[in-house]
This record gives structure tokens, C-alpha cells and sequence, in this order.
């Protein structure tokens, strides 16, 4: 064990040649590495035990069968996948290739609505006076400040069925009188988009603030219209921001529960509520984690696509 | 630079009453004199005067700031040194630290707040520690906020002049009092930055609040997510306006001090 | 012979500082150290003596910052030693030594005003509040900047942030000051302003200098001796005249100045003398002793400055060891002209520089003919290569 400890330590030695301290002072091999451990050290060791491991153990789990309430046991089996992808022990069953297909279909709706909504937006901000610039960036991020439930149950008010909106809605035959927009697939969607709106909007508006006008100038000039104007001498130049506004939207709409489960009702079940529910009401562990595992990869997959993505853009760029 | 249009400007100001409606519903239901329902009553204060009384509530609100307070803390200090490492130290991994560093950022809080759930759990049956409780929620709660104020403060430290550590060596300060009376004083405005947007994540937290905490040590976020699944009572209507108000006056509040920093 | 009576030389690049001087001031002996592979000093050895003004001279990425950092403490040479008056401070952290820095970035510390910066050192020390009180004044009334005391760096101009950084050194009064291209930002007048307050400074405090340019007109301008550094090591060390008058290398040749390089094959060595076959026929050049040995029918290169090329108008007779030459170029600088000349036989070009009072060059045009006259000896100079 102690020799173990030792090796450890001599490895760190010869590397420890390696390790510069960019800026400051002269520091042998041996107080640069004390140094950058007692530094980074900390927060690595941290990070490691209380985010690392604990999600190393749901994929653990997630291979292991279900005991008995809050419990797990050691059969390994690949049980919790197949229930996943739809083959569970009664023949074939959609619902949770559903779940996913509709927590995808959801974060990519709200993603798309959000970049609609937002375009206008950052546009009319970037065309302000620097005061009124700053007043109507702050009135942008006063809602992002403020906490998401209040955001979202403010929703079940607008859209009860006594409602203005409800009764609005019903007038135009869009829902049948008396029911209400809540709980509802519609209250889903306004209340996704309206909460991940400010993530779209600033990092949209941060691209518009830097745009070069003079190449639209110059596509006027060669007889463009309005549309091919935005879409050859604009849309260009403002996508790092949409990326970085879609990637902000999308995948933390793809694990959103609090939202379907406050204004969804029961057919609008996403992947976070599959996870909620199997974790604590039904006690099947495995089985959550599973669902956990492959929204993760979902987002994992997300994320590893923008970043290739978005390097191409910048070099282009 | 074009001028903004009044078709541009009619869309975008539907939009930010759009963006408002959810803040305005719930501040004006705060003053509607009806129980239940959401018929407009009449106008009254009662529901602001029964906040003081609400043990619950209070209750909730104390626990609330307490988890915020602590866990920036322990988050502030341990994300400012790995923030600090990352930008002045040059070791083996230190790219792929600094771009794992964005994971947890990314990874959607009911995952993170169900593996600690299991995490605990597991602990617990071997050897009783982590009951769920506010020492969980605070653990769970500087999880995620390490790598935001890892982030800002590492950031920050991209426009910090490397010479004057040097400089201050070179007049005789010792590691230590460089650090002290030159690298801190110049780091402060990021530090304070990452222990603000950290102090916000935790005051705003549900997900991982509501999976690791215990009887006793619920937080206004729960306490309001209860009260929406049973049926909004208006004193919550009330309590979410006072929430909604001091968002706004902090919101404001860092605005103009940045503004005066930078003017 | 030159008159080289000033000049200090040794063949080896461990140069003994002036004599008179007891214990240097610096003594850096076999100095070596490299980035990812990369040598930045090979084994580099110096000695300095109290009170000099020495400059390291070099293109970027000579090594010459690298070795004030060293020599400062900011970096750990791979292998070799540094002496400060005596000590040996390898080893010794930069907060410890007798030595400041005056930064090209200046480094003042922005969230303190210009008294706590010059304070700043003192304060390390822990002196009491009286002494460095006395002290910062001074310092300050030394520099010039005693108006600026309650300011802000952001809030000087790149002149005054020089002489801010300059007091914060020296108020310290270390053994040593290091200036790392402290004039590189500054436009010309402010530079040649402030080169002359340094020197004047220097001379007043008789604390040794150290100054690192690329500046070749500021290091001879300022400087008791000169290291011209390249590629990681010391080309020559001497002070400005004999490295301006007796460069050793090419390199040295064409980084100070300009110079003609004449190729050529050794005919003879006679003593202290080299005869060689050169395009401008045989010329005869001084080897002072220490210089590498050359024989019979070895390649060599001679150097001949282009303001020591005498001119005269095309009359006449060749005389012997006179070639013909017609101008390719004429640049006009105020006091003097650069005349590109294109000798008749062969393909040599020439670098001339005459002062405009003579010769009346400035009035030249390109394609008419000059003659060159006779290359004496002492005008003519070896290079190793």
C-alpha cells in the first residue's frame, strides 16, 4: 500500500519537470507540484468524489437488478435497456422510446420557437441607445434571475380554464369550452419557451452587437432582398451566437421536469419525469438509471456535436 | 446601423410582455382577494400580512438563505483556487481539466440530483453518514457550484497582467504576500462574480434541492412546488412577488455597479 | 595598429570585468537552459563589475531576456550558477536577492497609486513608516515623479509609467538593476530623452546597470561594456567602440551597423596579419592575438565599414589597389549619404556612407562613376563566421 503511495509520488517527480508556472516565481519540481495540488487540488478531489463517482454509480446500477423498495442487487442483466427501447416483459411496448422521442421533440421544439422569438428581439436591442440598450438587456436577465417555479406555476393562473387566454382559446374553437390551456401540451410549450427565452436571447444578441452591416450594404447595393439580405450577409456572421443560444436551450429543455410535471398533465410525460417517478415513487432504481444513462449520452452526444460544430464555424469565420 | 423599425419595434415589445406575463400574473394575483380560482375579487393586502405568521414559510425562507450561504462559501474557496490553478499553472491534463470543467455545467440537474441521491443512499447503508438533510443539500449544492465559479474566476484572470506577480517577487514579497496584497486584490471583482452567480444557482435550485433534501430542510423552492401541485394558495402568490422583487432590485443593484466599475 | 586602447577583449567568452573592481557584482558561470527542447541560453558564463552599465544585445529570442531572468530569480537555469557580489544565489528565490527588475510592461500595480507602488518593496521589507516615507520621497524627487505621487497608473502617460517602475527599483537601492527593454514602447524623443536621464542616473548612483535592448544605437549610447548574445550564446563581449571598430563574427559585424563583407582566400599570415585575395584584389588585415588561427588557402571573410571607404571622383589614373565603381543607389539621411556602389570587375556590391560635407555625395546620381580608393589595414577587419 505505502509502496504504492510512493511510486504515486516519483511519477508526479518526473513529471514534475514538465509542469511550468507560467508567470511568478522560480519554484523547483517538487513545490510546483505541492503548489498546483494544494491549489487544484481541493476542488479536483471534490468534484471527483461527489460528482464523478456518484454518476459512475448510476451506470453501475443501471446494469444491476431491482430489489426491493430503494434497493438494488447484484444480477447483472441488461434488463433496464430493454425496457428502454421498448421490449419490456410483456411483448413490445413504446412507452419510453415515446418518453424520449417526446423530451427530444420538446427540447428541439422550444429551441426552434426560442430562436423565432428571439431574433426579433436582439435585433431591436442592438438598435437602441446605449442607455436604453443596458435598461432592456437588464429587463432581459431580471426573469433569468428569477426563480424558474415561480416562472412556471405563474403559467397554471394565465392559462386556467376561467381564464382570459382559455376562454380566448375556446372562442376560436382551438379547445373545447371549458377545458383549459392547463394543464396541456400548449402550456408546456409557452412555458418552455418563455423561461428559456433570456438563454437564447443573449448570447443571440452578443453575435448581433458585433455585426458588420457593411455586408448587407453591400448585398443591397447587388439587388438583394430583405430575406437573401438575412440569410447571405446576416445569418452568417450572428451563428456562433445562434449555436451557443440553441445549445443553451436545447439540452437542458431535453431534461427539463418541473415544467411537464406543474402544466403537462399525464400524456406529456418527459425523460425527467420517467427518472423522477422511477426513483422515487416506484423505487426501481435500476430502471432510473438506465432512463439517466441515455438521457445523459443524449446530452453528452449534444454537446460533442456543437463543440465540433462550432469550431468549424470559428474557423470559417 | 439601421434604425429600428416600428414593425421591429411592435414584435419586440410583444415579446417582452410575452417574457413578463408570468411575472405579472403572479404580482397581481399577490393583491386579488380571492381564495381560490383565479376570478379577480378585489384588492387586498391580507396575503402580504399573513407571510410574517407563516411558520412554514419562514421556515423555508431561513433554510433557503442558510443552504445558499454555506454552500457559496465552500464553493467560492475551492472554485477560486482550481479557477486560479488552471489559468497560472501548466501541468499534464490541464486543457482536458479545463474542458471537463464545462461538463457539470451542462449535464441537466435531475441526473446530477438523483446520482447523489443514489450516491447517499449507497453511503448510508454502509456506513450511516449523509442522512438527507441541509448538510446533503449544501454538499450537492457545491457540486455544482465549483465548476461556475471555477469558470468566471479563470476567465477573469485572462485579463490579469502576469507580470505583476513577477514584479512583486521581484521587490521581495514571498509567495504568500503576493498572493495577499497582489494576486487577491486584483482577482476580487472575478472571485466576487463567481461567489454571486454561484449564491444565485443555490437560492434558485429545485431539481437537486428536492432530491437530497430530508424532513425539516425544505426550501422555498419545494415549498412552493408542493404548494403548485396541490393548488396555489394566494399567500404563495404573495411570498413569489416578495421573491420576484428582490431578483429584480439584485438584478439592478450589480447592473449599475458594474457600470460604475467600468465608468 | 588601432587605437583600441579602451577596448577590453578575451578569447574566452569568460570575460574578466574591468580591473580594479574587487568582488563582481555579477558572476554568471556556465549557464544553460532550454524551453520544450528548445535552447534558449548554451552554457553561458559573464562577469560584471560594481558600478558598470552592461547591456545584453541581441535579436528577439537571443536568450538576452532569458538571462535576466535568471539572473533575477524569476527562472531556474537548467544548469550552471549565479553570483551576486560574491554569493552564490542559484538557489535563492527572486524575493530574495539584492537585485530589481524595471519591466518592459512596467508591471506597476493598478489598484495602488504610484507612492504605494514605489512603497511597495520597502513595505515587503517591513521597514517602519518614517524610513520609508523618507525613502519614497526620495526616490521619487530622484525620478521626477514627485507630482504624480497620489495618481494611478492607469492614469500616467508611458513616460511617466517608465520612471514610476524606475523608482519602485531603485528606491530599494539594490545591488543590481535589471531593466528588461524598459524604452521599447516609448516613441523616439521620449527614448532618446530618457536613454540620456538613465545614463546620467547610472553615473549619480553608481549602482550597477543591466540592460537588455535590441536597440543597438541605445546599448552603445549607454553602455561601459556590451554582450552581444545569438542564438542562445555570447558572439562577443567588449565594450561599444571595440565591438563597433574589431567586431569578432559576421553576425556581430551586421548587427551593429552595417558592414561590407568582403570573401576572400587566405594568401598569408604574417604575425599579427592576414593577407587575402579578395575581389578587391590583395588586402591585408590586423589578427589580434586570441583570434582563431587561419592558413594558406583557407576560405576567410574581411569586413570593411561603409564609412571607412574613401571615395574620389573618376579622374585619372587607377592607382594601385583602386577599383572603378558606378552607383546603383543614393539614399539622403540629413548629415550623410548611403551610396550603393556596383564595382566594375565583378559582381561585388558596396555599402558606402559619406558625409555630405565631402565629396559633395548627396548630389550623386545613380549610374555615374567613382573610384575606390586604397582599403588600409586599419580600416579593414577579420570575421570569424
Amino acid at each position: 500500500m505505502f509502496g504504492w503511495w510512493s511510486d504515486a509520488f516519483a511519477w508526479l517527480m518526473a513529471r514534475a519537470r514538465s509542469i511550468q508556472v507560467l508567470r511568478g516565481e522560480a519554484l523547483s519540481g517538487r513545490q510546483r507540484v505541492l503548489r498546483i495540488l494544494g491549489a487544484a487540488g481541493p476542488a479536483g478531489f471534490w468534484l471527483l468524489i461527489f460528482f464523478l463517482v456518484p454518476l459512475l454509480l448510476i451506470l453501475g446500477v443501471s446494469f444491476l437488478s431491482r430489489g426491493e423498495l430503494g434497493t438494488v442487487e447484484t444480477p447483472l442483466t441488461f434488463e433496464p435497456y430493454r425496457r428502454l427501447a421498448g421490449f419490456g416483459l410483456l411483448g413490445f411496448d413504446p412507452l419510453y422510446p415515446i418518453i424520449l422521442a417526446r423530451s427530444v421533440v420538446l427540447g428541439a421544439g422550444t429551441a426552434l420557437l426560442c430562436v423565432i422569438c428571439a431574433l426579433p428581439m436582439a435585433f431591436f436591442i442592438a438598435g437602441l441607445r446605449p442607455t436604453w440598450k443596458t435598461a432592456a438587456l437588464t429587463l432581459v436577465i431580471i426573469p433569468l434571475w428569477t426563480n424558474l417555479l415561480i416562472r412556471t406555476y405563474a403559467w397554471q393562473l394565465l392559462l386556467a380554464p376561467e381564464g382570459f387566454l382559455s376562454r380566448a382559446a375556446a372562442a376560436l374553437g382551438l379547445i373545447e369550452a371549458g377545458a383549459g390551456l392547463y394543464p396541456g401540451a400548449a402550456a408546456v410549450y409557452a412555458c418552455m419557451v418563455c423561461d428559456y427565452l433570456p438563454f437564447m436571447v443573449l448570447p443571440l444578441y452578443a453575435s448581433v452587437e458585433k455585426l458588420d452591416w457593411s455586408f448587407a450594404e453591400a448585398a443591397m447595393d447587388l439587388g438583394a432582398n430583405g430575406w437573401n439580405v438575412f440569410r447571405h450577409a446576416l445569418l452568417p456572421q450572428i451563428k456562433p451566437g445562434l449555436f451557443a443560444g440553441c445549445l443553451l436551450v436545447f439540452l437542458p429543455a431535453t431534461g427539463q421536469f418541473v415544467i411537464p410535471d406543474l402544466l403537462g398533465g399525464a400524456k406529456t410525460s418527459m425523460i425527467g419525469n420517467a427518472i423522477q417517478q422511477q426513483f422515487l415513487a416506484s423505487g426501481d432504481w435500476p430502471f432510473g438509471s438506465a432512463i439517466a444513462v441515455v438521457s445523459l449520452g443524449v446530452v453528452m452526444l449534444g454537446l460533442w456535436v456543437f463543440t465540433r460544430q462550432s469550431r468549424e464555424e470559428m474557423e470559417l469565420l | 446601423m439601421k434604425r429600428n423599425t416600428t414593425l421591429l419595434r411592435t414584435i419586440a415589445l410583444a415579446l417582452f410582455l410575452f417574457l413578463y406575463a408570468p411575472i405579472v400574473a403572479v404580482v397581481v394575483f399577490s393583491f386579488n382577494a380571492a381564495r381560490f380560482g383565479t376570478g379577480w375579487k378585489g384588492f387586498t393586502l391580507e396575503w402580504y400580512a399573513s407571510l410574517p405568521g407563516n411558520n412554514v414559510a419562514l421556515a423555508a425562507a431561513w433554510n433557503t438563505f442558510l443552504l445558499a450561504l454555506c454552500s457559496t462559501a465552500v464553493a467560492t474557496v475551492l472554485g477560486t483556487l482550481l479557477g486560479y490553478a488552471l489559468r497560472r499553472y501548466e501541468f499534464p491534463g490541464r486543457r482536458l481539466v479545463g474542458r471537463l470543467l464545462h461538463v457539470p455545467v451542462f449535464v441537466p440537474d435531475i441526473i446530477m440530483a438523483v446520482s447523489l441521491l443514489l450516491f447517499f443512499g449507497l453511503v448510508r447503508q454502509w456506513c450511516g453518514l449523509f442522512e438527507l438533510g441541509l448538510g446533503t443539500m449544501i454538499v450537492a449544492h457545491v457540486t455544482f457550484q465549483i465548476p461556475f465559479v471555477a469558470i468566471v474566476v479563470r476567465s477573469r484572470l485572462a485579463g490579469l497582467d502576469p507580470w505583476l506577480e513577477e514584479a512583486a517577487h521581484d521587490l521581495g514579497a514571498n509567495a504568500w504576500q503576493t498572493f495577499l496584497k497582489v494576486t487577491l486584490p486584483l482577482m476580487l471583482p472575478g472571485v466576487m462574480a463567481g461567489a454571486m452567480l454561484a449564491f444565485t444557482l443555490s437560492l434558485d435550485d429545485f431539481v437537486v434541492s428536492f432530491f437530497t433534501s430530508g424532513p425539516g430542510s425544505q426550501t422555498l423552492p419545494i415549498l412552493i412546488y408542493g404548494s403548485a401541485r396541490r393548488g396555489i394558495t394566494p399567500d404563495i402568490n404573495a411570498l413569489s412577488t416578495l421573491i420576484i422583487g428582490l431578483s429584480a432590485l439584485a438584478t439592478v443593484g450589480v447592473t449599475l455597479l458594474q457600470r460604475r466599475r467600468e465608468g | 595598429m588601432p587605437d583600441v586602447a579602451e577596448v577590453t577583449q578575451s578569447d574566452t567568452p569568460s570575460v574578466e570585468a574591468p580591473a580594479g573592481v574587487s568582488t563582481p557584482a555579477v558572476e554568471v558561470t556556465g549557464v544553460s537552459r532550454a524551453f520544450s527542447g528548445v535552447r534558449a541560453l548554451d552554457n553561458v558564463s559573464l562577469t560584471i563589475g560594481r558600478g558598470e552599465f552592461f547591456s545584453l544585445l541581441g535579436p528577439s529570442g537571443c536568450g538576452k531576456t532569458t538571462l535576466l531572468r535568471i539572473i533575477a530569480g524569476l527562472d531556474l537555469p537548467d544548469s550552471g550558477s549565479v553570483r551576486l557580489g560574491g554569493r552564490d544565489v542559484t538557489h535563492t528565490p527572486a524575493h530574495r536577492r539584492p537585485v530589481n527588475t524595471v519591466f518592459q510592461s512596467y508591471a506597476l500595480f493598478p489598484h495602488m497609486t504610484v507612492r504605494d507602488n514605489v512603497a511597495f518593496g520597502l513595505r515587503m521589507k517591513k521597514l517602519l513608516a518614517p524610513e520609508i516615507d523618507r525613502r519614497v520621497v526620495e526616490g521619487m524627487e530622484k525620478t521626477s515623479i514627485i507630482e504624480l505621487a497620489a495618481r494611478r497608473p492607469t492614469q500616467l502617460s508611458g513616460g511617466q509609467r517608465q520612471r514610476v517602475a524606475l523608482a519602485r527599483a531603485l528606491v530599494n537601492e539594490p545591488e543590481v538593476l535589471l531593466l528588461d527593454e524598459p524604452l521599447a514602447a516609448l516613441d523616439l524623443k521620449l527614448r532618446r530623452q530618457l536613454q540620456v536621464e538613465l545614463h546620467a542616473l547610472q553615473r549619480r548612483l553608481g549602482i550597477t546597470f543591466i540592460l537588455v535592448t535590441h536597440d543597438q544605437e541605445e546599448a552603445l549610447a549607454l553602455s561601459d561594456r556590451i554582450a552581444v548574445l545569438h542564438g542562445g550564446h555570447i558572439e562577443q563581449l567588449a565594450n561599444g567602440r571595440a565591438l563597433y571598430e574589431r567586431p569578432r563574427t559576421r553576425f556581430v559585424a551586421q548587427f551593429l551597423g552595417t558592414c561590407n563583407l568582403l570573401p576572400g582566400t587566405v594568401r598569408e599570415v604574417r604575425g599579427e596579419t592576414i593577407v587575402a585575395a579578395t575581389d578587391l584584389g590583395e588586402l591585408a588585415a590586423p589578427l589580434e592575438k586570441g583570434r582563431r588561427k587561419f592558413s594558406a588557402g583557407e576560405q576567410c571573410t574581411l569586413g570593411v565599414r561603409p564609412e571607412k571607404i574613401i571615395l574620389r571622383e573618376a579622374q585619372g589614373e587607377l592607382r594601385p589597389g583602386e577599383h572603378e565603381a558606378s552607383i546603383l543607389d543614393v539614399v539622403y539621411n540629413g548629415p550623410d549619404t548611403d551610396l550603393s556602389l556596383q564595382l566594375q570587375s565583378g559582381s561585388l556590391k558596396l555599402q558606402v556612407c559619406c558625409l555630405n560635407a565631402n565629396l559633395r555625395a548627396s548630389n550623386r546620381q545613380s549610374g555615374q562613376r567613382l573610384i575606390v580608393t586604397r582599403m588600409t589595414e586599419e580600416n579593414l577587419i577579420v570575421l570569424d563566421d
